[in-house]
């Protein structure tokens, strides 16, 4: 393996630098579309179409304010959990087409569903219970709960492509890499594996608006009830270190859709021109989606969040898995 | 370019030191930005504009407020449960644990199957 090649994979591209400015892109992107839906202008004066207004905000968070310190905060235990939600996103990249050094192996969705679900919510809840108040108790609870709910769903749904791409065979078992590759066939390949497919993505839709905290279920955040609800006591660096965790969970989670849900830039190559055209479009399309269900609904209560994400989630996953089981092991 | 195809456990070895380092790089990054920016103003003031006497009685802990929500929104289905198992017929018990029960022995021989076939 060239070391060399591994740092630039982690560091620059698709790592920390590339996914950074992806995730700031695509803050631009539903911000502004939200803007527009909303009847606004949405940034507008920091670079062309406002789209440099991300990364000023970034920069204006990390270099002129200060890190308020609280009676009984921890800074240095909130910003390690900052960091571990960050870089566990940004190392779960390198296994997917998409990186110049691929990993791959024989069941690896586990060693996603590991850093993507598992590391990257003990680095919130690290850093949330690093700033102990009444608020970002609340907040923390209702976080919890809604992750119970949505992290089955998240996965669950993810198995379905897992599962029916190992089906026609491809290599290594049941890893991202040969779904990624090969997901745009299992459209195209039986009426079931189309069912099991259009359920996956609805879920996983679903699913990742509940995880990313966007509306209608930005629950634990909650302005109007809780301040700011997990991340009330947060600033400056903090702030901008939290940001960037959501942005990049946002902009992970659309390339994520893209690959194993609507098959990257296959049957193209990565580095044609017709590849990164497809590439980009389906990008936009589902951060798209992600954007116009976060401008259309208000904020639920929790157990209405709960119950929705539970019914038009979790349910639609678990019928899409067992039609792929059926697709897998009967027909 | 390259694809290193190894088992699960190296990937996870691996794709573990690949975020200790990103850890590292971002903490190197973030310490060097932050260590000039901390404010100590308002150290002794407290969010919720209470006293901490009055604050440390009124919140509930994480874990009551937890239950307090899985209790409110599973309610229905719990609801739904008791009224099939505390019917105060026997018969209805029966059926109820029966159904159960086959529901599990269903979901062993799935497993066993799908076992098999992966083998």
């Amino acid at each position: 393996m060239d070391l060399l090649l591994l740092v630039v994979s982690a560091l620059l591209f698709p790592g920390l630098v590339f996914l950074t400015s992806l995730a700031l892109f695509s803050e631009w992107v539903y911000r502004k579309l939200t803007a527009r839906m909303q009847n606004r202008m949405g940034p507008s004066y920091t670079g062309p179409m406002g789209v440099m207004q991300p990364f000023a905000d970034l920069i204006k968070l990390l270099f002129a304010k200060e890190v308020k310190r609280q009676r009984y905060a921890a800074i240095g235990l909130a910003e390690i959990g900052l960091i571990i939600s960050i870089s566990s996103i940004v190392a779960s990249l390198l296994l997917f087409p998409i990186s110049p050094l691929r990993f791959a192996a024989p069941y690896d969705i586990i060693v996603l569903i590991y850093f993507y679900a598992v590391w990257h919510t003990i680095g919130i809840i690290i850093a949330v219970l690093a700033y102990p108040n009444p608020f970002t108790v609340t907040g923390l609870s209702r976080l919890i709960a809604i992750t119970v709910v949505v992290e089955p769903a998240v996965f669950i749904s993810l198995l379905i492509p897992v599962l029916l791409a190992s089906n026609i065979g491809c290599a290594p078992q049941y890893s991202i890499l040969c779904t990624a590759a090969w997901s745009w066939r299992l459209w195209l390949e039986s009426p079931a594996s189309f069912i099991a497919m259009a359920l996956g993505l609805i879920s996983v839709l679903i699913a990742s608006q509940a995880k990313l905290g966007l509306k209608p279920f930005d629950i634990p955040e909650a302005e109007q009830e809780l301040i700011a609800g997990h991340i009330t006591e947060y600033s400056g660096t903090m702030l901008a270190l939290y940001n960037l965790s959501h942005d990049i969970k946002l902009a992970f989670t659309a390339l994520m859709v893209v690959y194993l849900f609507l098959g990257g830039p296959y049957p193209y190559r990565h580095l044609s021109t017709a590849g990164i055209l497809l590439l980009i479009v389906k990008y936009l399309i589902s951060l798209m989606i992600l954007t116009v269900i976060r401008s259309s609904f208000g904020r639920l209560r929790i157990d209405q969040g709960l119950n929705i994400v539970a019914k038009y989630s979790l349910v639609p996953s678990i019928i899409g898995l067992m039609v792929s089981l059926i697709e897998t092991f009967i027909l | 370019m390259g694809t290193v195809i190894l088992d699960p456990f190296t990937v996870t070895l691996a794709l573990t030191s690949v975020m200790l380092l990103l850890m590292i790089v971002i903490y190197a990054i973030v310490l060097s930005i932050r260590r000039a920016r901390t404010s100590q103003f308002s150290e002794e003031m407290y969010i919720g504009g209470e006293g901490e006497d009055i604050l440390s009685l009124k919140v509930p802990s994480v874990l009551a407020l937890y239950w307090g929500i899985i209790r409110r929104s599973w309610r229905r289905a719990f609801d739904i449960l008791r009224g099939a198992v505390h019917s105060g017929v026997l018969n209805e018990w029966y059926s109820y644990m029966n159904i159960w029960l086959s529901l599990l022995i269903l979901l062993s021989i799935i497993a066993i199957v799908m076992s098999v076939r992966i083998r």
